[in-house]
Parts: C-alpha cells; structure tokens; sequence
C-alpha cells in the first residue's frame, strides 16, 4: 500500500475545496458566451444587490486592487503578448473567458449572482480555424499586433541543406491533431485565506507551489513574500495545472481585499471550456531519404493553435515537440518552423507528453509515407532508420541526448511479439478485420540541464531538497514538486529511508508547501520527480546518515542537511509499443483488441507505481487516438462541456495490456510520460493496416467512425 | 435519513443536491464531485445499497432513505474493507478523486453470489470516469475481492 492510499480510500484525505476554511465565500466566475466581441460593458448592480452576494467584482475593480496581467511562464522571442488578462477589459476572444467574479455565501449563491450580471458584447466575426485565421483579410483577434500570429521560432540542428542534398527521394505527409483536455477527475481550484499578519495562504490543485507562488503574487502586484501555496491532494493533473491560472490569483485578491477565506473550485463546464486545452496542431513534414530509405532530413511547418491569447505556455510543447521530433532514428538534420495562431478558442497549453506526442505521431506517419514511395515496408523502414546500442550515446540532430539503450532491439523485440498477437486474435464484429501497429517511441525525461531548459524557453532545472531530523528521531524530506496521483511521498520516503537504512516509518515528506520547502523554480512536470528530485533525496539523505554517524544519538534531532542537483543531462526513455485492433468496415468502429508495450525506463525504482503510470498514459493515448476531441460550432460555441460529449476512455474501451520490462542499467529513466507516446501511432497504422491502406499521405485525429470511413 | 448508519437530519433547500449537502452540511468530503453532471461517477453513494449519482439527485429526493457513504465503508474498528484494501493491493488508484465512486459502485458487486467474469467486472467499471489508471487494477480489484469473499 502506498502512503497516499489510506486517507484516498477512507475520503479522509483533503483535495482543495475540502480545505476551504469555515465561513468561505463560494466564488463563481462570470464568462463570456460570445466567442469574439468586443466588451462594451458589465451591469453588475443586481448581482451585487442580491442577498448573500458579498462582492462583484470586474477587470476594473481588480486593478483598483492593485492587480497586474499573468506573466507567461514560456515566451519566445518576438511573442506579441506575454502576460494574462486576469478578467476581460475590452475584448473577449473565446467562450469562457473570465469577465467578473461573484463572492457569495455558497455556490449556489454564487451562481444566482453570477447569472444577474448582464453582459454587453458587440459580436466580431469568429476565427476558429488556424489557416482561416492565416488567410490575408482574416479578422484580427488582437488589432494591435496586425496579424493573428502570436509568435514563430524555428527548431533545428544539422546542416540541413547538405543533407537534402544527399536524399533522392523526398516525400510530404500531413498529420491534423485535434484540441483535447487533459481532463483530471478534480478540477481546477483555490481556497485563499488572509492571515493576521497580512499574508495570504492559497491552497492551489498545482503542480508546483512555488511557480504558482511566483505568477499569482505577480498577478496580484504583491511582493512573493506575502504568498503562501499550499499543495493539499491533487486530483490528477496531466499538464492542466501546470504553471498558474488568472482565477487563482483572483481569488487570492478576492480573500485579501474582503478579509473573508474564499473557495473557488470550478465546474466541469468551465473545466472544459475555459482551462487550457492542449494538442491541436497541423503538422507538415517533408521527409528527404536515401534511396534505400534512409532518412536524411526532416523539415517540417508546425502550426499550433494558441487559441484567444496565450496561456503561459505559449509555443512551448510544441516549441518541444518540434525539438524531439526525429525522436529515435538517425537523422542528419532537421529545420521544424513554429507558428503560433490565435483562434476564438480557449488558450492552449500542455498535456502529458508536452508536444511530444504529436510530433512523435507525424514522424511515424512520415516513415510510412516513405516506406510506401520506396516500396519498403512499415518494419523495414524502421528497422533502416533506428539508432542501435553501439551507436549510442548521440544526440539528435537538435543536440537532443540520447544516453543509452537499444532502440532497434527494443523495436524487433516488439514487431515479433506483434505479429505472434495479431495471429491470435479473431474478428469480432462480423466482416471485422484485424491490423497490428508495431512503433518505436522516445522520449527525453526530467528536463535538464538548466542551460537546455532555459534555452527551451523554461525556468531553470535544478532542484533542492532539504533533510532534517526532528524530535521523535525522524527524518523529515522537504521537497519542492508536489505528485498528482504519481506515489511520490511513498517513493521519495522509500528512497531516503534506503539511503539512511532506516525503516520506512521513520521517514515523512513534506511536499509541495512553498514555506516549508526548499524553492524550485520548475515543478513536477517531464518526470522529474523520479530522474532528479529522487537522485537529489538520495544524495542528501547519504549525506544526513553520515553526518549523524558523527554524533550522539541524543543530539541528532534539529540536524539537516540541504543538496541541490542541477540534472547533468535528460534520461531518454524508449521503448516500442503495438496495437492490435478490428475494425467494423460497415460500421467505421475500431476496438483495440491488444496492446504491447515494451519499455526501458531503466532501473525501476518502484515497478508497480512505474506500471501504473504506463498504463494510465496508454489509456490517455486511446482517447486521444479513437474518441477525445473538443469541437465548436461555427460560432465559437464549444460542443464538448460535459463527458457526455467530450468521451475519456472507459474501462470497456481499454484493452488488457501486455507489458514487456526492458531495464538498461545506469539512471533512471522518467516514466511519466512515456505511455502516451504509441497508442495513437500504432493504433492509426492498425486501422491502415486492416483497411489495407499504409501510406497514406493525411491523418486527423482523432478515428472516429466518419474517419475511418473517409 | 440514515447515513453511514446514523440519522441524521438536516433542513436543506429544496434545490440543493445530495452531494453538496453530504459534503457541506454533514462533513462527508469523501464524496467527490467531478463533474456534476452525471458521466464521470466520481461523486457515487448507495442508496438503499444501491449505487446512484449524488450529483444527480436532490437532498430531498432522499429524505426517509439509506445512504452510505465512502466514509461508512471501512469496519468501525477502522479495518479497509475488503475491497479497499484490494484497490490499495492491485494499485488501482493513483490520485485516488474517483476512487471513493469506484468504491461504492463496485461494493455491491462483492457482496453479490455466483461467479463474476473479468468482462461482467469491466462493463460494471465502465459506468465511472477515471482518468490515471487505465482501470485494469480497479477489475482486478474487483474479481480478487469477489474470490476471496465468495
């Protein structure tokens, strides 16, 4: 049993908005409903009339405050905007865009307040799609900057133009990846409270208390020092909750300026509506190969759909998808231009995997386009173009590292085991018809070192841990990253207590809590929290145990021991995976029938919690490959605002896995991540496959029947 | 009503849902509300020992009924039923919002006679959201549980 199960288990254990102190107001946020206008004003007298109703408040009354835009966490260079309106001033540029806030008694307060603020919009024409909102009259979303593009950058390595020199076959490919939510079970939400002495403590669902610290006191126009973030449970997160959000930092202003705690927890609606959706994409690549299929250059266009402003991720997963996207094939060089399009739709920002996943299914996609001009097949293009053990360590051609591990082996270990299930499985649905997948996957994990992260637009990537002996005699973990679900107090007390040689029970962490711990500039996102913060509490506990060897026992309490770990380089994950799946050829109906999943994340420091993360991953892969996508009507109007409409994968729709250990001794390689990289490229070459159509030049996500179809 | 055992009454808006008065009114923070409409399950109680949505019922739609929470799951002695010790067992939960609706739905399924097929365990599962397993754990829950107390 993992430390965090009991109180899950019982209910004992408190998310956010069971934190929310006594006598908390419930906040509701006014959004907007019209996809693009212009604001020309909020009625918020009735709503402020309305008994139980505390405060109203809009753009305006939170400047009065002393309010300030959201810096971004990543900007690229030359990005027209790079802070967050808190609530709309003049303009609204997507449905759910926070225009007001109501403090209440309770929620349902909260809500009849909400619904007595009348809002005037005067309606702008719609942009929803990224070419659209290229085309030359297309109608500006931000007048001001003359073009709807938020930002470009262009990811490369190699010398590109000896390398297209060298190919004799050149082929194009098209991969359209659809707008998704990351979707944890908990929601966004914040309970904020103002102490006696001035400062205010935030309970956050983060991923990191001490980012958030930092962009919601910048919000709020505080000194950090009169912040505090709370990490309490978090119910899952996948990228959602990385970094800050506006309502955040609106509801720490909202605590501070009433005096009164405040809880702010949002609805699925909202959720899905108005928290950063992740993924779209359209990505073009041009693939320039040897005769015999080997693959010499990638060059490629990668549009991505900020949506109405930037989120404070920006451009960056797919600034980092483009910069991993020749993934683990020997590639010469590589030129992936970057464009940031804004569309009247909610902001972007990451989602497990980080960019990662799109990028890795245009370059599977790219080989089968390749293998099908060349008359190879899917395996043999593969098999030509994976890095093997005696080639490594290299890098892509992005100065990307790839440490260690056998790609090619991982890959013909996966296509023989693939073949062997695919024999095995008969048709189901009548006339069915079973296609296998087999893909290679890698993926570079924990971020590191600091000069790559910063370059890659990120904060810097060391972590500090600090140990310390309290007065029972138990070592006491202090680590910045907080888990979402990962098992981290179980494995970083495992760790520490393995370190020291002491039993479990004498090891507590404390995680998350940007008082209590030690400040990390990055949070739990690229599994860090396995590759660096784990190596880190090692080091320090190593370090505790021999200081104490030093002293009386009765002297240990109040001793500690602080180490910093700037990571030397980034683990790269690997492995390969294969679907087998039947397709309905009446219906368009994929069911995925088997699953392989083959992967070498190194020395497993706990292999069930390193299943677990795999199998939750491969699952998220699923949805996005046969059922997840938030659509919009022509006006902007999201169709996807409940899981009615926006489908996560049940446990009727995912399959028994398989899962094969590979463990390349050394490091440990991040694991958090890495499940989501196959499904959507082996269960898309499995459709091809049982259609008996590979090669073909355009994919969009995700298959749904009318898809599969086409 | 009866919760978890004891009657409990409450004055409540006629409004007002079942989950938010568990939670609010009674303390029961146990029952997790993830979405509010209905799909996601994660707000799961039983009600006269049947599973049902807390998100999709009124608080006076239960008045004069039984109803168990997550927290009424557990011996009074504190012991983990045997199928929350089996979820701890198979590692089928990771951030553990939806579980306590895992529980509740699935208990049902434990108590019942006569053999349980992994596909009879997976089509019941599906009537819940989870987004960090995978849901292979939370059958496997299931179907050991069942053994052992079959």
């Amino acid at each position: 049993m993992r430390r965090e199960d009991h109180g899950l288990l019982t209910g004992a254990t408190a998310f956010t908005a069971d934190i929310a102190p006594n006598g908390a107001l419930a906040l509701v946020f006014v959004r907007s409903t019209v996809a693009h206008g212009v604001l020309k004003g909020l009625e918020l007298s009735a709503a402020r009339a309305l008994d139980g109703v505390l405060a109203v408040y809009d753009a305006a009354d939170l400047r009065a405050l002393g309010a300030q835009p959201m810096p971004c966490g990543i900007v690229t260079p030359g990005q027209r905007m790079t802070a967050l309106p808190l609530l709309a001033s003049d303009r609204v540029t997507y449905v759910g865009q926070p225009l007001a806030v109501v403090a209440a008694v309770d929620e349902y307060v909260a809500c009849d307040g909400a619904a007595l603020v009348q809002v005037e919009v005067e309606p702008l024409p719609v942009v929803m799609g990224m070419e659209a909102a290229l085309a030359p009259d297309a109608p500006l979303l931000h007048p001001e900057w003359g073009t709807n593009v938020l930002a470009e950058s262009v990811v490369s390595g190699g010398v590109l133009d000896d390398a297209v020199a060298a190919a004799v076959v050149s082929v194009c490919s098209t991969l359209r990846v659809q707008r998704q939510a990351p979707a944890s079970m908990e929601g966004r939400a914040c309970a904020a409270d103002l102490g006696g002495d001035g400062r205010v403590t935030a309970w956050v669902s983060t991923q990191s208390a001490h980012q958030a610290k930092m962009m919601i006191a910048a919000a709020c126009g505080w000194p950090a020092e009169r912040l505090r973030v709370i990490c309490p449970a978090v119910g899952g997160s996948f990228g959602l909750k990385e970094y800050a959000y506006p309502e955040e930092a609106v509801s720490c202003l909202v605590a501070a300026d009433l005096g009164r705690p405040v809880c702010w927890a949002e609805d699925r609606r909202e959720n899905l509506t108005s928290a950063c959706h992740a993924r779209e994409s359209v990505i073009e690549l041009e693939l320039h190969a040897s005769s015999d299929g080997r693959v010499l250059a990638v060059e490629g266009k990668w549009l991505w759909d900020v949506g109405g402003h930037p989120s404070a991720h920006g451009l960056g997963p797919a600034q980092w998808g483009a910069t991993m996207l020749t993934g683990p094939y020997r590639v010469a060089a590589t030129r992936i231009a970057v464009t940031g399009v804004v569309t009247n739709k909610a902001p972007i920002g990451g989602y497990r995997g980080y960019g990662g996943p799109q990028a890795h299914l245009a370059m599977e996609r790219a080989l089968d386009v390749l293998a099908s001009e060349l008359g190879l097949g899917g395996e043999e293009i593969r098999r030509r173009n994976l890095l093997s053990a005696d080639e490594l360590p290299t890098a892509m051609p992005t100065g990307v590292p790839i440490d260690s591990g056998d790609h090619l082996a991982a890959f013909e270990e996966m296509v023989v085991m693939a073949r062997a299930a695919a024999l095995e499985t008969a048709p189901v649905f009548p006339g069915g018809a079973i296609g296998v997948g087999v893909a290679p996957y890698a993926m570079s994990s924990g971020v590191g070192p600091s000069e790559v992260a910063v370059a890659a637009g990120m904060e810097p990537s060391f972590e500090t841990v600090r140990l310390a002996v309290d007065e029972d005699g138990c070592a006491v973990v202090h680590v910045p990253t907080s888990a979402q679900g990962q098992g981290h107090l179980t494995l970083l007390a495992d760790v520490a207590a393995g370190a020291l040689g002491w039993p479990g029970e004498r090891v507590r962490v404390i995680a998350g809590d940007s008082d209590l711990t030690p400040y990390s500039p990055l949070s739990a996102v690229g599994s860090r929290t396995a590759v660096v913060v784990a190596s880190v509490v090692r080091r320090a506990a190593l370090e505790l145990g021999a200081s104490l060897e030093r002293v009386p026992r009765a002297d240990w309490p109040g001793r500690s021991v602080e180490a910093t770990l700037d990571p030397p380089g980034a683990p790269m994950t690997y492995g390969a995976h294969a679907a087998v799946v039947e397709v309905d050829p009446a219906l368009g109906t994929v069911a995925v029938r088997r699953y392989l999943a083959l992967d070498d994340c190194g020395p497993r420091l706990q292999p069930e919690i390193v299943e677990g993360q795999l199998r939750g991953g491969i699952a998220q892969g699923i949805g996005s490959a046969l059922l997840e996508e938030l659509r919009f009507d022509a006006d902007g109007t999201p169709l996807s605002g409940s899981f009615s409409d926006y489908l996560l994968p049940t446990a009727a729709v995912v399959p028994h896995i398989d899962f094969i250990v590979r463990e390349t001794p050394g490091g440990v390689k991040g694991v958090g991540e890495a499940g989501v990289f196959g499904p959507a490229a082996t269960i898309a070459q499995a459709v091809d496959d049982a259609l008996g159509r590979r090669g073909r030049r355009s994919l969009e996500l995700p298959l749904t029947p009318e898809r599969v179809l086409a | 009503m009866t919760v978890n055992g004891q009657p409990r009454s409450a004055t409540v808006q006629p409004r007002r849902l079942l989950c938010d008065v568990l939670r609010d009114d009674l303390g029961l923070h146990g029952v997790r509300v993830g979405c509010a409409q209905g799909p996601c399950g994660s707000c799961t109680v039983q009600l006269d020992g049947e599973p049902v949505r807390s998100c999709l019922m009124l608080a006076a739609q239960a008045d004069g009924h039984t109803v168990r929470t997550v927290e009424g799951l557990a011996g009074p002695d504190g012991a983990l039923h045997p199928l929350q010790a089996a979820f701890a067992a198979e590692g089928a939960l990771q951030c553990g919002f939806c579980t306590p609706g895992f529980l509740m739905l699935l208990e049902p399924l434990v108590r019942s006679d006569g053999p349980l097929s992994d596909a009879e365990a997976r089509r019941a599962a599906s009537a819940n959201l989870c987004r960090c397993t995978g849901y292979e754990a939370i059958v496997r829950a299931v179907l050991n549980t069942r053994r052992a107390e079959g």
